[in-house]
């Protein structure tokens, strides 16, 4: 039994370990190794659990498929594009930092000293046993006792899946579409939406900002102070106030 | 040992599933025929969701009967939740009349959008009905995950794709918030259906005595998660950018019913499965209420931008309503608390999809959403100021307006509850909120107009905006049976 | 006895479907065909009140038709409910009727003006607040009628509102009725408050309960607002200036519905009046010096709408007195004869106008017989039933009542309204000499003086008919068919016996003082024997306080709204700008402050609203942790 713990206690850290790389690490491709090394040790702990099923499901569409995916679209999209998100902001990320390790104690100190438990579940060994393994329980359980939530998760995706097909979709090739996406560019580090002050102050101009020259010859407009360009329409002219 | 397969109990689920049905039947023809789909799939969406609340009336919701399993319910707080949704929906497809053709992209399909605003009433309508943590789960990511694709739907323009990602973001973060806490509630009880949750917690509960710190962890966890859904300050700093970003119809749709999602969510979880919880949960969506009113009032008074304004009133209609369930007392029959709330939800649908819809309308014909671009609608467009002026006051909570009935029903049920901070906070809080909604009024009547005015019919549009503005001017007087109806819930709940 | 129906609500949701469609649709789609849809509707109304009427006055039984509950409020519990008992389809029966006519007049009378569809909203409105006001069932919802009715009569006296006049009649309408209003408000509140049930029934059955001081207050509060409405002194100012409406206004606010209001809820709230006989004599004192003021006013106007509507008041003034001195049925039956012919003189005289090009001073008329020989003769047969010549309308209400206050207890008050009805004479007689005899004094080349178009005359004729016969509903006196049919509702009242010889007696004594006003006016303005200007010349002062009204309005502007404007002036100057608006503006300012800072907080970033809700999730776990947990325990 100590023997299990240490082995989980060892995946767990290499684990959150691998979280950590996904988050800290500046190159992309360097978070997608994060997240499989952590997906992997997410996989051996089920197995621990002695959900092979759940093991080998994991194993395969997130290690798998998943993975591929996030490679596959950080490969095609070109790293200057790539948003900055921690970039010079030192008080922001000391602020996650306090505010993580404070949710931490707090969790732990709830861990700690709780004093109540769940009563345990019906599936016990023998009763895995009795319905020929682990893998036959869960499609058991899944097909009786969670056949709605299965059903909806099912159109849940499929709701999801229409709203990705519909915002990916192609346009309509025309100059004017054309033209618009050459000059859009999101990122969250420099939002527009954004409370409006009062009296708009005088709108600032591209030029008085600092320009990036971008790899594929598209200016990247970096505002100096959040207040910036918030007047600016998002689409369109330039409306004077 | 073969699977024990037991067939659901269909007729409970008429209604929801007409809803699937008109979902699947828009996309069909739209793979059909896009021109076919352009030309049917309002008509369409509205025939649905108006085949589905008729449908209501066939279901006996007296009983509490459930089917798959205890997974879903239907009693009286799933009918008036169902209720909500479904005549929010019909309201948010004729504030889309029009808008859809013109505003939003043209190669973006109608029937697709139908079909997400439908999966995000449909999702809202499971919410209501669950009878377990994962199908209301499941329920309630359905109704966001439409709304977050909706949101970004007028793709083009950078402010909405932003508003989408930010709300996308923080959904997932607030969701991730949510499932740790139903993980943490299942760990202690070992159970996820809401009725055996609250069984389990009576055991273990002593009223008025300290609760286990990992219990009050997951009662926390769960406010943080759901207070996101309805935009509790300070989980609701997605709101004003995802509001102003979103295509007009859209911040109508998602300012109501995610809302009536979250707010069925908190009653199925804390009022139902937490209720042995309730001297710790009331007191603390006090406090959130409070604080929600107060922040959302005061910062809609710095918006030039009428959907943001909106935006910022929405959070401050929240703080109304969670003050609303601070009023739970004791969850029998007499306890307002939850009724007030459900009232003021479905009256909230009807003069706040108003409000965007009239932005919408004036969208229409030319003109931007601050409040420049109202000044002198009242010469303009009378009847489209007079409808806004309706709204506003009834958002201020003006009797005899709508608006007016649902304040007056959450402080009727504060009072009766002993909460009187609460109600004088509202109080309060309503003459602050005078200074935003009047200042619309002011504008559109005392000003000149300025920009350019293209005059366009959207008799559709036009259609719904009387039907709210007449909704919202007389259903106050004939309020009676649906606060009756709302009043069953400790029937459904307790 | 009672019995419950579902149709009686069709009589108030006909007009109110018509208003609401000419309202939203008149300006674009329906306008100048507003009264195939008015008109259709009320007509309905008519008729299904002339349902209710039979089935009430034959069968004896109450109708009743719940609706919805209004307020629900712990033991405030106000469900709308429309009743009919034979007191309300008798009112129900003088609404729709007059009103229909009028809707048929309205058509030819408005014809060119642009508002047409407007106007064709209003109408409607007006008669369905009127027609809720008399199907009420409790006094909260008679007095939102109330108050509905005088909000339509502000919308439809100011009509032509681009006149300064008009707007500013309309205005003045409004708050002297809001002045009444509030008295009927506090007598409402005061009945709630002590009795704590507003349905009549329920008040009724209550009323001996309660001290006599209380019932006292109660039944004078509540006649304040009719004092305000039926146009009683001191309140009556408003009455002869609402004339800047369209003449088929003037007609339904004088005849049929507005000023009627008051009338009605006294008569419908007998039992609260009859419990207090200081407040019954206030209503009679109060209705015999109005039907005496308003008559010698009437007498010394020249423009021919103000005659009659002074002479709307002072017949008021008559049904007051009844109201007081106890006689119900005859202030009813009055009430009913007076709607015949006060349409019938209106929409005479605004044929006159029509004729005329608006002209309404009658110095400027004269001879109009010889073109107008149908409104002549109609004129003259309303002339007649308002001035009491046997043996027409008029004479048997007007007669009943003055029996009434002579047995009633109050001979000096019948007196008065004998003194009152020579004036009624004369002012009549005096209109229709000055209109329709004599020479022209006018161009008759360039005007054309003709009789109105069908629509106009047929309402003009059924009018007529109806003022020359309706009287003989109350014939025999006291046992007419009116008695019979009104008696259930009055049954509480005390009835006087009243001998043969007294009833031949007033009657011989009022057609006496009739014909003796009838004989002025003719010796006036026909033959000449009397010079007018010599007689006003001889009066001298007593002619100046008739002709300015008795200085009311005068006596007001000084007294009142003056003063009034003063303390508004410097209310504002010093209080408002001074110290409110300080107040105001800077509590104002620092929420404005507020927001400001606050706005801040919305950054756009993502990254900081993350940080929010995290922050938000470790405060609110950190405080409850320490403080609802067993965790330091």
């Amino acid at each position: 039994m100590s023997l299990q713990v240490l082995i989980f206690s060892l995946l767990a850290c290499v684990s959150i370990l691998g979280a950590l790389g996904v988050v800290i690490a500046r190159n992309p491709v360097h978070s997608a190794i994060g997240l499989v090394l952590s997906f992997l040790n997410v996989a051996a702990i089920y197995l621990i659990a002695r959900a092979e099923f759940l093991a080998v499901v994991q194993v395969i569409v997130y290690a798998g498929a998943v993975i591929v995916l996030v490679v596959f679209v950080t490969m095609l999209v070109h790293p200057d594009d790539l948003p900055e998100f921690h970039g010079r902001r030192p008080l922001r990320i000391v602020t996650g930092l306090v505010l993580g390790v404070a949710l931490l104690l707090e969790v732990a100190a709830a861990v700690l000293t709780r004093s109540l438990s769940g009563a345990p579940g019906p599936w016990t060994d023998e009763a895995v046993a009795a319905v020929g393994g682990n893998t036959q329980a869960l499609g058991q359980t899944l097909y009786s006792d969670y056949m709605l939530a299965i059903q909806l998760t099912a159109l849940l995706l499929l709701a999801a899946t229409i709203g990705a097909i519909v915002l990916a979709r192609p346009e309509a090739v025309s100059e004017r579409v054309a033209a618009a996406r050459r000059t859009l560019t999101i990122s969250l580090a420099h939002p527009r939406g954004l409370d409006q002050p009062e009296r708009p102050p005088a709108l600032p101009r591209p030029s008085d900002g600092q320009v990036k020259p971008a790899g594929s010859g598209r200016p990247i407009v970096l505002a100096r102070s959040a207040n910036e360009f918030t007047e600016q329409p998002a689409w369109g002219e330039w409306r004077t106030p | 040992m073969p699977l024990r397969l037991v067939a659901p109990e269909w007729s409970l689920l008429v209604p929801p599933l007409i809803v699937l049905g008109t979902i699947v039947l828009l996309l069909a023809i739209d793979a059909v025929s896009e021109r076919a789909a352009r030309k049917t799939a309002l008509p369409l969406a509205l025939v649905g969701q108006l085949l589905a609340l008729v449908s209501l009336a066939t279901v006996d919701w007296g009983q509490g009967a459930t089917t798959f399993g205890v997974s879903y319910r239907a009693d009286w707080f799933a009918l008036v939740v169902s209720l909500i949704a479904l005549v929010s929906g019909i309201l948010s497809v004729l504030v889309s009349a029009g808008y859809t053709e013109s505003g939003l992209e043209p190669g973006v399909g109608l029937a697709e959008y139908l079909a997400l605003l439908l999966f995000s009433v449909f999702g809202t309508m499971v919410v209501g009905a669950a009878g377990d943590l994962i199908v209301l789960l499941l329920g309630l990511e359905m109704s966001a995950v439409a709304v977050y694709a909706l949101t970004a739907f007028a793709r083009r323009r950078l402010t909405s794709v932003e508003g989408a990602l930010k709300y996308f973001l923080l959904g997932a973060f607030a969701s991730a918030i949510l499932i740790y806490g139903m993980a943490w509630v299942y760990g202690l009880t070992g159970s996820i259906v809401l009725s055996d949750i609250a069984h389990t917690l009576r055991t273990v509960v002593t009223p008025g005595q300290p609760l286990d710190p990992a219990l009050l962890l997951a009662l926390l966890l769960l406010a943080v998660g759901l207070g996101f859904k309805i935009a509790a300050v300070p989980f609701h700093m997605w709101t004003p950018d995802a509001y102003q970003g979103a295509p007009t119809p859209v911040s109508a749709y998602m300012s109501v019913v995610p809302k009536v999602a979250g707010f069925a969510a908190v009653a199925r979880v804390l009022v139902q499965a937490l209720q042995p919880l309730s001297d710790q949960w009331a007191g603390l969506l006090g406090i959130l209420a409070l604080i929600t009113m107060v922040y959302g009032n005061v910062v809609a008074i710095a918006q030039r931008d009428l959907k943001r304004m909106l935006g910022y009133s929405a959070i401050g209609h929240t703080g109304y309503m969670l003050a609303g369930l601070a009023a739970f007392t004791n969850g029998l029959a007499g306890d307002r608390s939850v009724g007030s709330v459900l009232f003021y939800l479905f009256a909230y649908a009807f003069m706040n999809i108003g409000a965007f819809g009239v932005i919408a309308w004036l969208q229409e014909r030319g003109l931007g959403t601050t409040l420049d671009d109202v000044a002198g609608l009242a010469g303009r467009a009378p009847l489209a100021a007079l409808t806004m002026a309706i709204f506003m006051l009834s958002l201020m909570g003006m009797p005899p307006l709508l608006g007016f009935y649902a304040k007056y029903y959450v402080i009727l049920a504060l009072i009766e509850a002993g909460q009187l901070w609460l109600a004088v906070a509202i109080v309060v809080m309503s003459a602050v909120s005078a200074f935003f909604y009047l200042r619309v009024v002011t504008q559109m009547y005392f000003q000149e107009p300025g920009g350019t005015w293209r005059p366009v019919r959207t008799p559709l549009l036009g259609l719904g905006l009387t039907l709210m503005a007449v909704a919202t001017l007389a259903l106050g007087l004939v309020s009676g049976p649906i606060l009756e109806l709302a009043q069953h819930w400790p029937a459904a709940l307790t | 006895m009672e019995r419950t129906v579902d149709w009686l609500v069709v009589i108030p949701l006909a007009p109110l479907l018509a208003a609401v469609i000419n309202f939203l649709f008149g300006k674009w789609w329906i306008r100048h065909r507003a009264h195939w849809i008015a008109v259709p509707a009320v007509g309905v109304s008519f008729l299904t009140s002339i349902v209710a009427a039979w089935t009430v006055l034959s069968r004896h039984e109450r109708l009743h038709q719940p609706l919805y509950t209004w307020i629900r409020a712990g033991e405030f519990h106000v469900p709308v409910e429309l009743v009919a008992d034979q007191l309300t389809v008798v009112m129900l029966l003088v609404v729709t009727g007059v009103s229909f006519l009028v809707h048929v007049y309205s058509i030819g009378y408005m014809h060119h003006d642009p508002g047409y569809y407007r106007f064709f909203a209003w109408l409607p409105l007006f008669v369905f607040s009127m027609v809720m006001l008399v199907l009420a069932n409790n006094f909260l919802v008679l007095f939102v009628f109330w108050e509905a009715v005088g909000l339509c009569s502000y919308l439809l006296i100011g009509f032509w509102f681009r006149r300064r006049s008009a707007a500013e009649a309309a205005k003045k309408a409004f708050v002297v009725n809001r002045i009444g209003d509030f008295g009927f408000a506090l007598g409402i509140m005061l009945l709630f408050t002590s009795l704590r049930t507003l349905d009549y029934h329920a008040v009724f059955e209550a009323i001996p309960q309660l001290s006599s001081g209380t019932v006292t207050a109660i039944a004078l509060l509540l006649f304040t607002g009719a004092i305000g409405k039926s146009a009683q002194l001191p309140l009556f100012v408003w009455l002869p200036d609402a004339m800047e409406g369209p003449t088929p206004v003037s007609a339904l606010i004088h005849a049929a519905t507005m000023v009627t209001a008051g009338i009605f809820m006294v008569a419908r709230a007998h039992p609260i009046f009859l419990a207090s006989p200081i407040a019954l004599w206030v209503v009679a004192v109060i209705g015999a010096l109005t039907a005496f003021v308003a008559a010698t006013i009437a007498t010394t106007q020249f423009d021919i709408k103000r005659v009659v509507a002074y002479s709307t008041v002072s017949q008021l003034g008559y049904m007051a007195l009844a109201l007081g001195v106890g006689a119900w049925i005859p202030a009813m039956f009055h009430l009913l004869t007076h709607a015949f012919f006060k349409a019938l003189l209106f929409l005479g005289s605004g044929a006159v106008m029509h004729a005329m090009h608006d002209e309404l001073d009658m110095r400027r008329m004269g001879g109009l017989k010889r073109w107008m020989p149908l409104t002549y003769w109609t004129f003259v047969i309303g002339a007649a039933a308002n001035a009491g010549i046997v043996p027409l309308a008029g004479f048997w209400s007007k007669d009943e009542i003055l029996v009434g206050a002579w047995v009633g207890g109050a001979p000096l008050l019948a007196l008065v309204g004998l003194v009152a009805a020579f004036f009624t004479a004369l002012y009549m007689f005096r209109a229709v000499f000055l209109t329709f005899h004599g020479q022209p004094r006018f161009d008759p080349h360039e005007l054309h003086p003709h009789d109105p178009p069908a629509t106009m005359a047929v309402p003009l004729v059924i009018l007529a008919i109806g003022a020359a016969v309706t009287g003989f509903l109350g014939v025999p006196p006291e046992t007419g068919w009116i008695h019979h049919a009104l008696e259930p509702v009055f049954e509480s009242a005390t009835h006087h016996k009243v001998s043969l010889s007294l009833t031949l007696g007033m009657a011989l004594a009022s057609t006496l003082v009739a014909l003796a006003g009838l004989w002025t006016a003719h010796a006036a303005y026909v033959r000449g024997t009397i010079s007018p200007a010599a007689v006003a010349e001889r009066l001298g002062p007593l002619y100046r306080l008739a002709a300015n009204g008795w200085y009311f309005d005068v006596f007001y502007q000084r007294s009142v709204v003056r003063p009034l404007d003063a303390a508004a002036n410097w209310l504002w100057r010093t209080v408002d700008v001074g110290i409110i608006d300080g107040a105001v503006n800077g509590s104002a300012r620092i929420v404005a402050l507020t927001a400001q800072m606050w706005r801040r907080l919305q950054t756009g970033l993502v990254a900081n609203y993350a940080l929010a809700i995290a922050l938000g999730t470790v405060l609110l776990v950190g405080i409850y942790l320490a403080f609802g947990s067993t965790l330091f325990r």
